[in-house]
């Protein structure tokens, strides 16, 4: 199966290409489009060019232990799941965005761009086999959101979300940056496969690309203090992507500040591609450390979905309780990564594909509902919802049902999968504060049913402006909830042809 | 001998059901309960075929179906029937016509969601019953909370929020434990490495006995989830709630099938895979089924509303079931699934009968009824057989339950269940006294006509198509009493399989104790 490039490795990152280059022809074309008029080719544009980035991905399938630019990032099909992921998410967010951008009058072209050149990041971010391109990947992603947070500027609070979310994002980074080094000065390699032969694990991988593999374990060794100290300021960094507890406190302002559509973006892409980098990492250049960090990770997990599911109960924005429901949907995805096993890595690829439909899908329905000075945020809005639209009220409860996990949803496998990864990892702690973590977690999204069923609405509602694009989003997302609910097996497969670099 | 995947459809034609109604308008109320009402039947009589059909020598599974779900994991689709499930799954299927005619009065807003609802959960209902993959059985476990949540939330009582919630969380709380044990069971099913040859397929766990210093675990998380659905005291505090605000449609459904989600939990999971475990917490469980019994009387006598005290007679009718079930003897255990469906019939029924007479007066509170018996010659008449049924007069189906449950308890000297037997025969009593006093007071007497608002409300007897609805239970009070042969013996087979194995369980575990002395 060994393929062997030309010294163009370009055709490896075929898919990032086609994103950037799609990103920059939207910035082109805006260009040379009048000031006053539509903006809706950009977001054909932009659609078309992820659909070819998509084929791209594609054509990429199947690559085993394939790698460019001298180890740098891998095109293996774990990084086509991702690819394929990000795409997906990146579409969407097109569709939800040309609804809201045409509702609230942003400038559109950069807006475009931005978005696909953070999804480009996320990419390399799947892709990274080295520290630094893991790093590369975060900032491409991050800058483009700060700015993609602060795009509703008539709004207050989504500036200053905007500057929150650079002023403690830069501050992740640091800690990343800083892990990174300390990692370096442990192994002598940003690589991530050097490290792991350094902390005497061999590969495919390592004898290929590093260069003295005389340096081996000794190094680690000696400096296990240093490494260890490192390895958790990677969390630190990955972590605050991620909005894990105690990483999360900068989460629900944000969310809340941003535009629908980007938050929408933010709490499945920045998410997704995090966790694929957790898992290269911790998969690639720590194995051996495993009992390490699955300890603190572990930790992470339990707080992050204690954290996360309690404090949303409090809420009564329900972007602010998406933004809690998505941090503990972070802490499910730790636990299968805690797992350190096939299943988990399996589960993590799945979750991802799972939480992206349904919580994309809330999302939309949360932009269907709102209009220009009038957001209908709250959750008190969505009383009655369910007789007053009765197909978006359904779909609301079904997605809300889905992030809760109860069957026949997307939501009940994902989550299936993940504890039964950690029951095989035998960490049975973990799987039961797990378990009665979303028990909890039951209780804020059937608040939002019972609004919109059993509920009267206190006030009257102006009916919703026409939003076809967020609308089919929703159907969409909808059929596929329930798609991986009632028969996972596809997916499935795809996640476990996706995992092959772990053991 | 028949080739139709019966079991399929079945579980399945309910939820067709609901999908075509998704589509009629809203506005066409009288067909969409007339189509409910066909399908609904249409099932009944497909399940009159399976007892037809139904062989009741055989200790096995009949009516078999498997097919391929997620094979890569082991997830299979996997029914089938024997005479534990086939009695409530009758049961189900009986009981869902005839609620779905009663509702044409009662249930007046919001008839097309009322009736997808229904449709989905008789679909959830069965399958429960029939899955024979641990999987499976699970995805239909909490499938069916959905449903039951709507139908309290939406058309229940003043206090139908708090009460649908509460329910939704006391059941998933007990049951996400229960899902872990099964993944703990599943990855206990298959030697090789990595998921090959595991398996969630019941029959095939069955046959890998779980050893013992496991069992105690797993008997735990399984029983918490059954013994919150049952409900077993001490977690029984969500019934009330629920019974009380949900529409009579709900309740009756809740408390003739869903409440036997988890005595069958025990009897088809619990037991038979942990029988070491079952045996060592036997005499726990019979204490909790014995203050579960007095106590629910007691508190049930205590009841102003009518419908509150019918929900603790639950509590204390559902202790009986589980006394029988964990004496392990074959009258024992035989009397508890006959006194599963008993309670199913007895209690539905004065649920309707309850709704009945609220309907009329809008209250359901002792004290506001006088002379009922004079005004509602034919309610009163229908009630008191029902009651003589709940509270177990030779005769009635319920006699029959009780004293098996009660023989068959005495019987088991190797746990010394005798005591427990003696205290729940005081609660036979308990259950005449309440029941007899709200009757009473209610029936009896002057005639006092309920106000409401001012207002004297004139109760009228009951139409003919409630007389309609509640024959049919009257009907069968008096079959099982009188004749209760044919349903014990489609019984006797698959019970007498656990049975025995419980009770060889419970002999070894007795001998070796009697060895180390």
């Amino acid at each position: 199966m060994q393929f062997t490039l030309p010294q163009l490795d370009f055709f490896a990152i075929a898919p990032v290409l086609g994103m950037t280059l799609t990103g920059c022809l939207v910035m082109v074309v805006d260009l040379f489009t009048p000031r006053r008029a539509g903006k809706g080719h950009l977001a054909v544009i932009s659609l078309a060019g992820l659909a070819v980035t998509g084929g791209l991905a594609i054509w990429s399938w199947g690559y085993v232990n394939q790698t460019a630019f001298g180890g740098m990032v891998a095109a293996d099909n774990f990084t086509q799941f991702f690819n394929l992921l990000f795409v997906l998410i990146a579409a969407v967010t097109v569709m939800l965005s040309h609804t809201q951008l045409e509702r609230e009058d942003f400038h559109a072209g950069e807006y475009y761009s931005l978005l696909l050149f953070s999804a480009a990041g996320t990419m390399l971010m799947a892709a990274a086999t080295d520290l630094i391109m893991v790093f590369l990947g975060i900032e491409l992603l991050s800058i483009s959101l700060y700015i993609m947070t602060g795009f509703s500027r008539y709004r207050l609070e989504s500036e200053e979300a905007s500057i929150k979310y650079l002023l403690l994002g830069s501050f992740a980074t640091g800690f990343l940056l800083f892990g990174i080094a300390l990692v370096y000065g442990a192994t002598g390699s940003t690589n991530l496969g050097c490290v792991s032969q350094s902390l005497g694990q061999s590969s495919w991988f390592a004898n290929e690309f590093c260069l003295t593999a005389s340096r081996a374990a000794a190094v680690g060794a000696r400096s296990p203090a240093i490494l260890l100290a490192g390895m958790g300021l990677l969390i630190v960094g990955l972590g605050f992507k991620a909005a894990v507890a105690p990483f999360h406190l900068w989460t629900p302002d944000v969310y809340e500040g941003a535009p629908t559509a980007v938050t929408a973006y933010m709490s499945v892409a920045a998410k997704a591609a995090a966790f694929a980098a957790i898992l290269r990492v911790f998969m690639i250049a720590f194995p051996s450390l495993v009992h390490d960090w699955s300890g603190m990770i572990g930790v992470i997990a339990m707080l992050t979905m204690i954290v996360g599911n309690t404090v949303a109960i409090a809420q009564t924005n329900i972007k602010r309780m998406l933004a809690y429901s998505s941090i503990a949907h972070a802490g499910y995805i730790l636990v299968a990564i805690v797992a350190a096993n096939q299943l988990g890595a399996q589960s993590v690829l799945f979750y991802s594909l799972a939480y992206t439909l349904m919580n994309l899908g809330a999302f939309a329905i949360v932009i269907v509902l709102g209009r220009r000075g009038e957001e209908n945020e709250l959750l008190s809005d969505y009383a009655g919802l369910g007789y007053r639209q009765p197909a978006l009220g359904f779909l609301m409860a079904l997605f809300m049902l889905s992030l809760a996990g109860i069957p026949p949803t997307a939501g009940f496998v994902g989550k299936f999968y993940i504890f039964s990864a950690a029951m095989q990892a035998g960490q049975y702690v973990l799987a039961v504060v797990g378990v009665l973590a979303s028990v909890v977690s039951v209780y804020f999204y059937l608040r939002v049913i019972y609004l919109m069923y059993m509920v009267e609405p206190a006030r009257e509602f102006a009916p919703i402006v026409r939003a076809p694009w967020a609308m089919a989003v929703a159907a969409v997302a909808g059929i596929g909830v329930l798609a991986l609910g009632l028969y996972p097996l596809p997916a499935l497969a795809l996640a476990q042809a996706s995992v092959g670099f772990i053991g | 001998m028949i080739d139709l995947p019966i079991l399929s459809i079945l579980i399945f034609l309910p939820l067709l059901g609901a999908i075509v109604s998704l589509f009629v308008p809203r506005a066409n109320e009288s067909f969409l309960r007339g189509w409910a009402v066909t399908v609904s039947l249409v099932v009944f009589i497909a399940s009159i075929g399976l007892w037809l059909g139904f062989d009741s020598t055989e200790t096995d599974f009949q009516f078999q179906e498997m097919a391929s779900w997620v094979p890569s994991v082991g997830i299979g689709y996997h029914v089938g029937i024997d005479g534990i499930s086939l009695l409530l799954v009758l049961l189900t299927t009986f009981l869902m016509p005839l609620v779905f005619i009663y509702t044409a009065t009662s249930v007046r807003i919001r008839v097309k969601e009322f009736v997808v609802l229904m449709l989905v959960l008789e679909t959830a209902m069965l399958g429960t019953f029939l899955a024979l993959d641990l999987f499976l059985f699970y995805v239909f476990w909490e499938l069916m909370l959905v449903p039951m949540y709507f139908l309290i939330g939406v058309w229940g009582g003043a206090r139908r929020i708090y009460a649908a919630i509460k329910f939704f969380l006391y059941t998933m709380a007990g049951s996400v434990l229960m899902l872990l044990a099964i993944v703990f069971l599943y990855f206990r099913s298959g030697t090789g490495p990595g998921l090959s040859g595991r398996t969630f397929d019941l029959l095939e766990i069955m046959r890998q006995p779980v050893p013992a210093e496991l069992q105690p675990w797993l008997f735990a998380a399984f029983a918490l989830a059954f013994a919150i659905k049952v409900p077993m005291f001490p977690f029984h505090t969500w019934l009330p709630d629920a019974h009380v605000e949900a529409p009579t449609a709900g309740s009756v459904i809740l408390a003739a099938v869903l409440l036997k989600m988890g005595t069958y939990g025990f009897l088809r999971f619990c037991l038979p895979l942990f029988p070491q475990a079952a045996v060592a917490a036997a005499p726990l469980f019979a204490l909790l089924a014995v203050i579960g019994i007095v106590y629910g009387a007691l508190v049930a006598t205590m009841q102003r509303d009518m419908k509150k005290l019918v929900a603790y007679s639950s509590v204390s009718h559902l202790g009986f079931v589980m006394l029988g079930l964990f004496a392990f003897t074959q009258e024992s255990m035989q009397g508890s699934l006959l006194q599963m469906i008993n309670h199913g019939i007895s209690t539905g029924a004065l649920f309707l009968l309850v709704g009945m007479i609220y309907e009329r007066a809008h209250t359901r509170f002792i004290h506001d009824f006088g002379g009922v018996a004079r005004l509602m010659p034919i309610f009163a008449a229908i009630f008191s057989i029902v009651m003589f049924s709940s509270l177990g007069l030779p005769g009635t189906n319920g006699f029959v339950g009780e004293f098996l449950i009660l023989l068959g308890t005495f019987k088991q000297e190797t746990l010394g269940l005798q005591p427990y037997a003696i205290v729940s025969g005081v609660g036979v009593i308990l259950g005449a006294i309440y029941l007899l006093w709200m009757y009473q007071r209610a029936m009896q007497g002057p005639v006092r006509e309920p106000v409401v608002d001012g207002h004297a409300i004139h109760l009228t007897d009951l139409t003919s198509r409630e007389i309609f609805v509640l024959v049919p239970f009257v009907a069968l009070i008096l079959l099982i009493g009188i004749y209760p042969k044919p349903f014990l013996d489609k019984t006797a087979a698959s019970i007498s399989g656990v049975s025995q194995q419980l009770q060889s369980a419970a002999g070894t575990g007795g001998r070796t104790q009697a060895s180390a002395r």
